[in-house]
């Protein structure tokens, strides 16, 4: 053991200088932080921001069919949140198209955040039309 | 194994310096490869305290009592799995599994966003390495598991006989998984604040660590709960204790946080409340934790006497957690903005926000009396404290607007609603509360408790809110697919887990306040003094000291411990109920020379062995205090007569003695309870974080893209119409 000891602990010293090197000892061929980092960081944003508002409409969708809501407050709060959802895609549109570069730090992403899902069924506008057609919506 | 586990602590130590330094520096300067660095520095530390970990650990099953914190914390009749869970009995062991948990939730969360938040991981990153650092300084310069005995002793003293209970396996991990899991949130929303990226992904990426961190740390409450009430001799499961309240108070905020959370997700309002309840959330459980381990208040659960070190350490760390978060809050207001406006007071949103007011009114009540000892000492020199009354003057009324809020809130669409849909939604579950209140006040005594009466009322409201939302859900369900109303329920379910989910957590917790309200509002107690064929009558039922018991536990051709206790038997108008058969377990002391060979066994640990009958409707519990002083008396005269005698003659005395109780026993005091619905209490916990793992699992892809693509349809439609507008 008096001999192990030493020879484990150089053994995970070396195993642990390796890994936190490896990024640094890379570097002449890793790569860089985009420079539009800032850009990238916003799209992300923006795409979640996104993705929640689209959730947000399918659960007004699930308010409306679940009785919590009137066709009329339904349709002034789903046209609002389509006007903030359209907004957010301008945004997004103004940002350009993505760079190699930030598809590349957008790599292995997911490409919706993991904001609630609601329904799967689409129903567009029939979603008040059915609505209307039960009993408590 | 000692010298390799305590170079691990050193080398974890330099490792999470490393970490913190490459960390600022990658995210100040833009390189990244440094940040990636830092990333690897934290990987490698769960991997040098996942080494070290597992040395503690084959230390303590293979009674190797070279380790100082085996000898006082193991022996070799502890049986394995108490071994096992001795680990984390002990200080040093706690800080290590605190430490080790610590690195692998964080590098769990830095690898599955290692392509997110890159300008937000860096300073993130520095912060977990931080608290990492703090640990393992700990570890190395106060606390280390890894101190030697210069004379290995032939056996240890064992676990401390309290901590001999399955929970013990389960319930400290549960709590510190809760807490360190509250440190991630924290870690982001620093790094948010201090990257000024204060949007929507920080959020995103912290929701899921958050809810685990919640579930978990709840789950570790009501585990000690349970523990308390079936193993301490006191009657309750919660005493509003200091080490209690420490775990309930990150709980609390968080709870809050999980809900406001949502307000910023879908408004982008309550920035500065939601930053600021994260970061109070991630120091209250350091709070926590430096109460568990710093002894500092006086509790019931405080095993360790942490010293000056520890303690001043960890005061340093909340000083400056909160003067650091109290910094960034107050610098950032100006990216804290909220985009929106509450359009309606009628609105989810005033729901959440109300609910959040409650939640921190119920954490602040908690806190207040938790420090009270420290504050009184600091004003008046004298160490006052508050008992559980003062707790339940301000606590079971925020309680009661809480289960009110539970109900009210689900029904209550975002932005506004009407109150006319208001009126209509909440007339079927207003009609159920309404009938549960007259058939309480004219069918039982619960008028005699208005408090105990109005939660029994909200929580019947909230919980035929919730069944609605249950129903109306599947009927749209089934209503949109041909699906029957099963395979539509499950389907709702599964779609729809943050939701329904949620909704799940709100039956719980509603059926867990009428677990409490019930067992506390009406609970009967009784501390007696019987002599063997007495009995009492305590809340309808008859309790007869049958006969005496005795029984010695022989471990490895030792004594490891004598049992006094008592036959009791409970019977209701007449007819029989049950046979409890509570004792009192006495471990010895090893100071054989000080106490005497009887004596000794009477001044070490001693537990209590609770028994009680358990049901729906009301459990029947009995623990038991022998005559001390008639203990005392025989073990006296026996250690007068033994103290030269030999060993044998000694250990046969004990059985003499556990004998002599059985034939000549004395009067023994009882403490017996019948509480009303104790078992929903635990119902309800398990309904709650039933509801918590259907929220934390994730849903599947293919359901996320379908759940958008109606949304972004109609979305498109829409820019589509504004594109050409504009063109």
């Amino acid at each position: 053991m008096d001999v192990l000891a030493p020879l484990l602990i150089i053994l995970v010293l070396g195993a642990v200088v390796w890994l936190i090197s490896a990024p640094l000892r890379a570097k002449a061929t890793g790569r860089e932080l985009p420079a539009d980092v800032r850009d990238a960081q916003r799209r992300r944003d923006l795409e979640i921001e996104r993705d929640q508002k689209y959730a947000e409409i399918r659960e007004l969708e699930m308010d409306l069919r679940t009785g919590k809501l009137s066709d009329a407050d339904y349709r002034e709060t789903d046209r609002a949140l389509r006007a903030e959802a359209v907004d957010i895609l301008h945004a997004l549109d103004e940002l350009g198209v993505p760079t190699e570069a930030q598809r590349d730090a957008d790599a292995g992403v997911p490409p919706v955040s993991d904001a609630a899902p609601v329904a799967d069924e689409p129903a567009p506008e029939a979603a008040v039309a059915q609505s209307r057609n039960t009993p408590d919506a | 194994m000692a010298t390799l586990g305590r170079a691990l602590l050193i080398l974890a130590f330099a490792v999470t310096i490393y970490a913190v330094v490459s960390a600022l520096y990658g995210g100040r300067k833009r390189k990244p490869e440094w940040v990636v660095s830092s990333r690897n520095a934290m990987y490698a530390l769960f991997g040098l305290l996942s080494i070290a970990f597992l040395i503690l650990e084959v230390a303590f099953l293979r009674d190797d009592f070279s380790f100082e914190t085996v000898a006082t914390h193991s022996s070799t009749t502890t049986p394995i799995l108490y071994k096992f869970a001795a680990a984390w009995s002990s200080q040093e062991g706690s800080l290590l599994l605190w430490a080790w948990l610590l690195s692998g939730f964080s590098s769990l969360v830095l690898f599955l966003n290692r392509r997110r938040l890159q300008e937000i991981t860096p300073y993130a990153t520095a912060v977990l390495a931080g608290f990492g650092t703090f640990f393992t300084m700990l570890l190395v310069f106060s606390n280390s598991p890894f101190e030697t005995l210069s004379i290995v002793p032939p056996d240890g003293t064992g676990l401390n006989p309290l901590l001999r209970h399955p929970a013990m396996m389960i319930h400290p991990p549960m709590l510190y998984s809760g807490y360190t899991l509250f440190t991630i949130p924290f870690a982001f929303a620093v790094g948010a604040l201090i990257a000024r990226r204060v949007d929507a992904e920080w959020i995103s990426v912290t929701r899921r660590f958050t809810l685990a961190a919640w579930f978990f740390l709840g789950i570790g409450i009501m585990l000690g709960a349970r523990w308390s009430y079936a193993e301490l001799g006191w009657g309750g499961y919660w005493a509003w204790d200091p080490v209690e309240n420490a775990s309930l108070m990150p709980w609390l905020t968080g709870t809050a946080f999980l809900h406001s959370m949502m307000i910023q997700e879908k408004r982008g309002m309550l920035k500065v409340w939601n930053s600021s309840l994260v970061l109070a959330t991630g120091t209250l459980a350091i709070v926590g934790t430096f109460l568990v381990r710093s002894g500092i208040l006086d509790s019931i659960h405080a095993f360790v006497d942490a010293g000056n070190y520890v303690a001043f350490a960890f005061t340093g760390l909340i000083c400056a957690m909160t003067l650091g978060s109290v910094y960034l809050v107050v610098s950032r207001r100006d990216i804290l903005r909220s985009e929106h406006r509450l359009d309606s007071l009628l609105s989810r949103e005033s729901m959440f926000l109300l609910n959040n007011i409650v939640l921190v009114a119920m954490c602040f009540v908690v806190f207040w009396g938790t420090f009270f000892p420290l504050i009184s000492e600091a004003v008046t020199g004298d160490k006052a404290a508050v008992g559980p009354p003062w707790f339940s003057k301000y606590i079971v009324p925020l309680a009661l607007v809480l289960i009110l809020l539970t109900g009210v809130g689900p029904v209550i669409p975002w932005r506004r609603a009407s109150w006319a849909n208001a009126r209509r939604v909440f007339a079927l579950p207003a009609v159920v509360a309404a009938i549960a209140f007259v058939v309480l006040l004219l069918l039982s005594d619960a008028g005699d408790k208005p408090w105990a009466l109005g939660l029994f009322t909200v929580a019947a409201f909230a919980l035929a809110v919730a069944a609605q939302e249950f129903w109306r859900g599947t009927r749209a369900r089934m209503a949109m697919s041909d699906q029957h109303a099963p395979g539509a329920f499950v389907s709702m379910v599964r779609r729809n887990r943050r939701r329904y989910g949620g909704y799940i957590i709100h039956i719980g917790v509603a059926v867990l306040f009428i677990g409490v309200a019930a067992s506390s509002a009406f609970q009967h107690v009784e501390d007696v003094r019987l002599d063997v064929g007495e009995k009492t009558e305590v809340g309808g039922y008859t309790f007869t000291y049958v006969k005496p018991t005795s029984t010695i536990s022989i471990r490895d051709g030792g004594v490891e411990k004598i049992n006094f206790g008592a036959r009791m038997r409970v019977t209701k108008d007449g007819h029989f109920v049950a046979n409890l058969d509570p004792a009192r377990g006495y471990y010895p002391s090893a100071a054989v020379v000080a106490f005497g060979p009887v004596g000794r066994f009477f001044e070490g640990e001693a537990t209590s062995e609770v028994r009680m009958d358990a049901g729906w409707t009301r459990d029947v519990w009995v623990s038991l205090a022998p005559d001390g002083q008639w203990i005392n008396k025989v073990s006296d005269g026996l250690d007068e007569k033994l103290k030269n005698a030999p060993v044998e003659q000694q250990l046969r005395a004990v059985g003499g003695l556990a004998a002599f109780y059985r034939s000549n026993p004395p009067a023994a005091t009882f403490r017996v309870l019948v509480s009303p619905l104790v078992m929903w209490v635990w119902i309800g916990a398990i309904i709650t974080f039933l509801g918590g793992a259907v929220a934390l699992w994730p849903a599947p892809d293919a359901a996320r893209r379908r759940a958008r693509a109606s949304a972004a349809a109609r979305v498109a439609q829409d820019l589509g119409r504004t594109k050409a507008k504009t063109t």
